[in-house]
């Protein structure tokens, strides 16, 4: 009579997370988004229903510091190359870090600590803060209109402009730029920019990433230590079957690892390199003067440039 | 009476076709018609001296005296210079009033000479440009009477106020508002990298730049 109770609340132990440890060495693949922080108060994503086992807790993202250092003990053990944390990108140039200098002025985030007793070393990296701080993450975009009197020779200055500031020219056609400079610089290089000619139109606009930067750090930290237990499994498969499986799950987790550490890349070469487009129109006497509410621009057709030959 | 008729429609054709016409210029000794049409006219001596002729409506109430104002204060913002001001008459008696200029195209040194005369009827306003490099402003200064013998202007009722109005008084022209605006020196002391570079993988912290 009581043993099918007795077998019920067995089953119901099995689900508990204290037997997560033991459902992992089952060799099952590990959802991916088992550890996604629940960052910033808000829900986990929908994936995320089942809990994290004791090696895969959830955390706060702790900076780059403890990422690269994650990195660099997980390739010291990993025999694979393409688990490597700093494997370029072959579809993107070299993105730059994510900032690690004081947190701009868009403000922080917070992020209660986590309980977990063997991230105590991992907490170290990362100051004894109890609330940890998360720098903004935002993209700036900004778009530049300019009249000038030599089209050419502004068009050199914008370039050299780009290329001094420490960007670079990511796409260019007759008046018309895209110039990816650092951040910290996009304001300077806006500036000298209007000294080209008359600014007719300006805009910046900023996108917080913050979230997705963070998601996406805990993201890889998980899959990374998942990666770890998993070849760690490899090496007791007892065999073929055991060893295929793992293999399977492997690299399953591999390939998530690899798509999260490029999104991860690009938000960070976003981040880091703003994205400036510049239109530039060649000045004459039809727009010599800037626009205005002017009710008889007549004038603005009469001139030298309209009269004589060259 | 067959005969008279056609008489008259014939007058009337002729009238028509040469009589509409809001303006005319023909070419001044030294001058060739480049383009015509029945808002602008230009032409262009062999010294690369121009002519241009342009007709725009007129609004109700302009006067010479109005739309002189208008051009040589916004003359003045482009940096036009006034140098010096007369009354003038088309070859039709038209009145209006020449303004000479001195005037340097900003980011270059070459120093040009422009001169506009507006004429104002009740329905248009026409300017005559006369532009060229400042060596030939002298020259071309004596025979502008000699080009404003060439120009019929049209557009004036019977016993119009505006076609008669006064001259305008002596202009200045204002405080240029365009040429620090013009082309910087654009030679760097350091020179631009040969090629464009591939982002360095330092860190860089996003500021917070403000348009």
């Amino acid at each position: 009579m009581h043993r099918p109770i007795l077998l019920f609340c067995c089953a119901l132990l099995g689900l508990a997370p204290g037997c997560a440890k033991r459902a992992d060495y089952s060799m099952a693949p590990p959802a991916p988004d088992v550890a996604y922080d629940n960052y910033g108060g808000e829900s986990a994503p929908a994936g995320s229903a089942a809990p994290a086992s004791p090696e895969m807790p959830s955390r706060s993202y702790g900076g780059d510091e403890d990422y690269a250092k994650k990195g660099e003990a997980m390739r010291e053990e990993s025999d694979s190359p393409s688990m490597g944390p700093t494997s370029t990108p072959t579809s993107m140039p070299a993105s730059p870090a994510p900032p690690k200098q004081a947190p701009p002025s868009g403000g922080l985030v917070t992020k209660s600590k986590p309980t977990d007793a063997k991230e105590g070393k991992a907490e170290k990296d990362d100051g004894k803060d109890p609330q940890k701080q998360v720098a903004r993450q935002i993209i700036y975009t900004a778009e530049m209109g300019i009249s000038v009197f030599k089209l050419d020779e502004a068009m050199e200055r914008a370039e050299t402009l780009a290329l001094e500031s420490g960007g670079y020219v990511q796409s260019m056609s007759l008046g018309y730029y895209i110039l990816r400079v650092p951040a910290a610089k996009l304001r300077g290089v806006m500036a000298e920019l209007g000294k080209l000619g008359v600014v007719e139109s300006r805009s910046l606009q900023a996108q917080d990433v913050t979230e997705e930067f963070v998601d996406l750090s805990t993201r890889i930290r998980v899959l990374r230590e998942t990666q770890l237990q998993l070849l760690a499994l490899l090496k007791q498969a007892r065999n073929v079957e055991e060893a295929l499986s793992v293999r399977r799950s492997l690299d399953q987790i591999t390939m998530e690892l690899e798509q999260a550490m490029g999104r991860l890349r690009m938000l960070e070469s976003l981040i880091g390199f703003s994205t400036l487009t510049v239109r530039m129109s060649q000045r004459g006497p039809q727009n010599a003067i800037p626009s205005s509410n002017d009710p008889f621009p007549w004038v603005d057709g009469l001139g030298v440039e309209a009269t004589e030959w060259n | 009476m067959q005969y008279f008729k056609q008489s008259i429609l014939g007058v009337c054709a002729a009238a028509t076709l040469s009589g509409c016409a809001a303006y005319r210029l023909e070419p001044p000794p030294g001058f060739v018609e480049v383009s015509s049409n029945s808002v602008e006219t230009r032409l262009k001596a062999q010294d690369n001296v121009g002519i241009n002729v342009q007709r725009s409506y007129n609004n109700k109430g302009g006067t010479l005296a109005y739309w002189a104002n208008d051009l040589v204060n916004k003359l003045g913002k482009r940096g036009y210079v006034l140098i010096g001001q007369a009354a003038v008459e088309t070859k039709n008696g038209r009145e209006g009033t020449r303004f000479d200029f001195d005037y340097t195209i900003p980011g270059t040194d070459k120093p040009k000479f422009y001169t506009v005369s507006l004429f104002v009827t009740d329905k248009y306003k026409f300017v005559v440009q006369v532009a060229g490099d400042k060596q030939f402003g002298a020259a071309y200064a004596a025979r502008n009477h000699e080009i404003l013998d060439e120009l019929v202007v049209r557009g004036c009722k019977v016993a119009s106020k505006i076609c008669g109005s006064p001259q305008p008084g002596k202009l200045q022209t204002p405080a240029p508002e365009v040429i620090p605006d013009g082309p910087p020196d654009i030679a760097t002391d350091t020179p631009a990298p040969a090629s464009t570079p591939t982002p360095v993988a330092t860190p860089v912290a996003p500021a917070a730049p403000t348009p």
